[in-house]
C-alpha cells in the first residue's frame, strides 16, 4: 500500500507543502519555492509558516487535524502578499497542503517560470482530494484486512505447527508464515501483500505444474498403451491365454491412469481460466441420448436398467454440449458404479415456468452416508476412501460437474439414501443470456460454506475411544501414540476379560485387537474375544480391527469375519491403514446406529 | 484396405516402434523419422501417402515442419495428422487451420489410427 507519491501530488496541483509525520520533515514544491523566494536548499519548519485564515497564528501541527475548512490561508512569515489558498490532506504518512496562490500577479507567474495557461484549469484540489480519498479507503480497508489477518494469526500458527513437519524451514520463511504477535501494523500490511503475491505465484505454479505433469505423463502411457494394444492383437507373434490376460490388465490400468490424468487436466484448467465455454443449442434428447447409449454396455454388462425420461418435448435451450454431456456421463458413470441391481432414470424437466432445464440421474445404488454428502464436490473426495479399490476414480468427477453447472449459471445437488440409491439432479438456465453474469457472480460466491471442511479426513478421531487389547510382549506404543496424538482416548490392556468390561460399560467407540490373544493370558483367544464383543448388546454395531502378525496364505482372516470382525490388518502396517478403516467404520455404525433408532 | 506408404515422425523411438510394427502388421509400408529435419528430407525423396507428425519435438517441432511443408508446392500435398500429447480439443483448431488434415492425441488406440488411415488413398 504505497500513499500518494509527491510527484503525483505535484502534477495535479505545482502549490503544495508536505509535512511527514513522523520526522517532521517539511517539503516545499518547486514552484512554491519559487513564489515564495526560497532557496532551493533551505529548510523550513513548521514556526516559518503563518496561518491567516481562518485564525491568524502560527502554524502548529496539533491544529492541523481540526483545520477542515477548504479555505484555508497560509502564508511565509514575511510575505503576507504571497498568500495561498488551499486545504489540507491527511494520508498515511503525511499532512499536504495544497493550494493556490491567492493574490497573484502576473509577474509573479513569469517568476516563478510560468504562463497563464500552466495554471490547471480545472479543480486541481478537488482532483486531489478525491484521489486522496481513494488512497484513505483503500489504506483502512488495508488495516481491516491486517485485523483479520491478526484474527487468522492463531490459525495460521497451529497450521504452522502442523507445517512444521511437511514444509522446510526455509519454503516456510519465505511464504512469511511466522508471523508473531505485536508487529507494526505496517510490517503486517506488508507481509500481507507479499504472501497474497506468493499465494498467488504458487497457485499459478501449481496450475502450471499440473498441465505439464499431465502432459508429460501422457507421453510414456502412449507407448504402454500402444504396446500392449500391439502385443495383444498379435503383431508380435501369438499369445497364451494367461499371457493374453496379463495383457489385458496392463491395458486396463494404462486406461484407468489416462482418465485419471485426464480429470486432473481438466480441474486444472477449469480452476486456472474458469474454462470458456462453448455455448450452442440443443435439446435435451440430443444431450442425454448420447450420453446413455455411450453407456449402454457397461450397464448391460452389469444387468442394469438405464432409462431415459424425457417431458421437455424438445425443447432447445443453450449450453456448452460437450461439457454438459461429460457432467452427464459422469453422473450416470457414477450411478452404474455404485448401483449392483436395479435401474438408472435419466430424467428431464422444465422448471421455474419453463426457464430452467433440470436434469435428474437417480439410482438404486449404495446410497451415500449423510456426513459425507456436504464434502461430496470436492475435489479429491471419495466417500469412504476404502471403496476406492472397488470403484476406481480420482474423486475429481463430481468437483469438475459442479464447477461445469456453475459456470453455466445453474446448480447442483444430491439427496441419498444409505442402501436405497441416490439422486443427483442439476438445473441450467435455459436461455444463455443469464450465463455469464451469473458465471461470475457465481465463482466468487462459491468457496464459502463447503470448503471450510479439510476433504481428506471423512471423519475425526476427536472426542473418540478406542479399545486396544494386544499381547503384553508386543510394543504397541507407535500405534497408541500416533491414536492419542489424533486426540483419541485409548483405553489399553492385554487382558481381554478387561477389555470386555469396558466394552460392556458402552465407554468404548472401536476396537482394535490382537489376532492371536490367547498366548497371553491363555484366558480367551482373539476369535473367542471378537465372538464374545458381538455378543454384547452395547456392541453389536461398534468397529473391531484385528491386527493380524503375519498373514500367510492359511491365515484366519476369514474366520474373524465370521465372527464378526470389521477389518483385518496385517503387519507391518501403515498407521494411515488404520485410521481410514476407522474413519469407514465409525461412519457406517453411526448410519447404523441411526437407522436402528428410526 | 489399400496399403500406403506413411511415414511416422516422432523424436521418441519406444513410440515409433510399436507404431511401425503394427501398421506393418496390417499391410502398411513405413518410413520412420526422429526429427523434423530428416522428415523433411525423406519425403522430398519420397513423398508419403499419408504423414503422422508429432507436434512436440526438439529442434525443428512439427509446426515448423508442417509450415514448410506447405510452403513447398510438393510436399503440400501430403496429407498430414498431427500427434500430440496434448488434449486433442485444445490444439485441433490451430492444426486444422496450419494446414494438417487430422489431430489424433496420444496416447494412440492404434484400432482408431488403423481407422483413421482407411479415408486415405496412396498418391500416385
Amino acid at each position: 500500500m504505497s500513499p500518494f507519491t509527491l510527484e503525483m501530488v505535484e502534477r495535479l496541483n505545482p502549490f503544495f507543502m508536505s509535512w511527514n509525520k513522523s520526522t517532521q520533515e517539511i517539503y516545499v514544491s518547486t514552484q512554491l519555492r519559487q513564489l515564495w523566494g526560497l532557496e532551493s536548499q533551505s529548510s523550513l519548519g513548521s514556526d516559518d509558516i503563518v496561518i491567516v485564515r481562518p485564525k491568524m497564528g502560527r502554524l502548529r501541527f496539533e491544529w492541523i487535524s481540526e483545520l477542515t475548512d477548504i479555505s484555508i490561508h497560509i502564508s511565509l512569515e514575511r510575505q503576507f502578499d504571497k498568500v495561498i489558498r488551499g486545504q489540507f490532506l491527511e494520508d498515511c504518512y503525511r499532512w499536504v497542503f495544497v493550494g493556490s496562490p491567492y493574490v497573484f500577479s502576473i509577474e509573479d507567474l513569469h517568476r516563478v517560470g510560468m504562463q497563464i495557461g500552466d495554471l490547471p484549469l480545472h479543480d486541481s484540489t478537488g482532483d486531489l482530494l478525491i484521489a486522496s480519498e481513494t488512497i484513505r479507503a483503500s489504506f483502512q480497508e488495508t488495516r481491516g484486512k491486517a485485523r483479520e489477518l491478526e484474527a487468522m494469526n492463531d490459525e495460521l500458527s497451529s497450521a504452522n505447527q502442523l507445517l512444521a513437519g511437511l514444509v522446510p524451514e526455509t519454503l516456510r520463511h519465505t511464504l512469511g508464515l511466522n508471523l508473531e504477535d505485536g508487529e507494526a501494523l505496517s510490517n503486517r500490511v506488508v507481509l500481507v501483500g507479499q504472501f497474497i503475491e506468493k499465494l498467488q505465484a504458487a497457485v499459478e505454479f501449481r496450475e502450471r505444474f499440473l498441465a505439464t505433469v499431465s502432459h508429460e505423463l501422457r507421453t510414456p502411457l502412449n507407448a504402454i498403451l500402444g504396446l500392449s494394444e500391439a502385443l495383444a492383437e498379435g503383431v508380435y507373434g501369438d499369445l497364451n491365454e494367461r499371457q493374453q490376460h496379463s495383457l489385458e490388465t496392463v491395458f486396463t490400468s494404462g486406461e484407468h491412469l489416462l482418465s485419471l490424468i485426464n480429470d486432473v487436466l481438466e480441474i486444472s484448467k477449469i480452476e486456472s481460466d474458469g474454462a470458456n465455454l462453448q455455448i450452442s443449442q440443443t435439446t435435451a434428447s440430443r444431450l442425454c441420448e448420447t450420453s446413455r447409449r455411450m453407456l449402454l454396455p457397461l450397464a448391460d454388462k452389469k444387468g442394469l436398467e438405464l432409462e431415459l425420461i424425457d417431458a421437455t418435448e424438445d425443447t432447445v435451450f443453450d449450453c456448452d454440449t460437450r461439457r454438459i454431456r461429460q457432467v452427464l456421463v459422469n453422473l450416470i458413470g457414477n450411478a452404474l458404479k455404485f448401483t449392483e441391481t436395479g435401474r438408472i432414470t435419466i430424467q428431464v424437466s422444465l422448471v421455474e415456468h419453463g426457464d430452467r432445464v433440470r436434469f435428474t440421474v437417480e439410482d438404486t445404488g449404495i446410497g451415500i452416508a449423510e456426513e459425507a454428502l456436504p464434502q461430496l464436490f470436492l475435489p479429491f473426495y471419495q466417500v469412504q476412501q476404502e471403496l476406492n479399490r472397488t470403484y476406481q476414480g480420482t474423486g475429481l468427477g463430481l468437483a469438475i460437474s459442479k464447477h461445469t453447472v456453475l459456470l453455466h449459471g445453474g446448480n447442483i445437488e444430491v439427496s441419498s439414501v444409505v442402501g436405497e440409491g441416490s439422486a443427483f439432479s442439476f438445473w441450467l438456465p435455459r436461455c444463455a443470456s443469464s450465463v455469464s453474469n451469473q458465471a461470475v457472480a457465481l465463482t466468487s460466491v462459491e468457496p464459502d460454506s463447503e470448503a471450510k471442511e479439510f476433504p481428506f479426513i471423512a471423519c475425526d478421531l476427536k472426542a473418540m475411544t478406542l479399545l486396544v487389547v494386544t499381547l503384553p510382549d508386543i510394543d504397541e506404543t507407535p500405534l497408541i501414540d500416533y491414536l492419542q496424538e489424533q486426540g483419541t482416548q485409548v483405553l489399553h490392556c492385554t487382558d481381554p476379560l478387561e477389555g470386555l468390561r469396558s466394552v460392556l460399560n458402552g465407554s468404548v467407540d472401536g476396537i482394535i485387537t490382537q489376532s492371536d490373544l490367547s498366548d497371553s493370558t491363555g484366558t480367551m483367544g482373539g476369535l473367542e474375544f471378537v465372538s464374545c464383543v458381538r455378543a454384547l448388546p452395547t456392541a453389536r454395531n461398534l468397529p473391531v480391527i484385528v491386527l493380524a502378525s503375519d498373514c500367510r496364505e492359511d491365515s484366519d482372516e476369514g474366520r474373524f469375519h465370521e465372527v464378526g470382525s470389521d477389518a483385518y490388518v496385517c503387519r507391518p502396517f501403515r498407521m494411515v491403514d488404520i485410521v481410514v478403516r476407522l474413519c469407514n467404520l465409525v461412519d457406517n455404525a453411526r448410519t447404523l446406529t441411526k437407522e436402528g433408532s428410526i | 484396405m489399400s496399403c500406403l506408404n506413411i511415414l511416422l515422425v516422432d523424436d521418441r523411438t519406444e513410440n515409433l516402434n510399436f507404431l511401425t510394427d503394427y501398421l506393418i502388421h496390417h499391410g502398411h509400408r513405413i518410413a520412420c523419422s526422429t526429427s523434423g529435419i530428416t522428415a523433411l528430407e525423406v519425403m522430398k525423396r519420397q513423398l508419403p501417402d499419408v504423414c503422422l507428425l508429432d507436434l512436440e519435438m526438439p529442434g525443428m517441432d512439427g509446426r515448423e515442419v508442417l509450415s514448410r511443408m506447405k510452403a513447398d508446392p510438393q510436399l503440400a500435398r501430403v496429407p498430414v495428422v498431427i500427434v500430440s500429447a496434448h488434449a486433442a480439443q485444445d490444439i485441433e483448431e490451430e492444426c486444422l487451420e496450419a494446414g494438417a488434415i487430422g489431430v489424433m492425441s496420444k496416447p494412440l488406440g492404434l484400432k482408431k489410427v488403423l481407422e483413421f488411415l482407411r479415408q486415405f488413398q496412396p498418391l500416385e
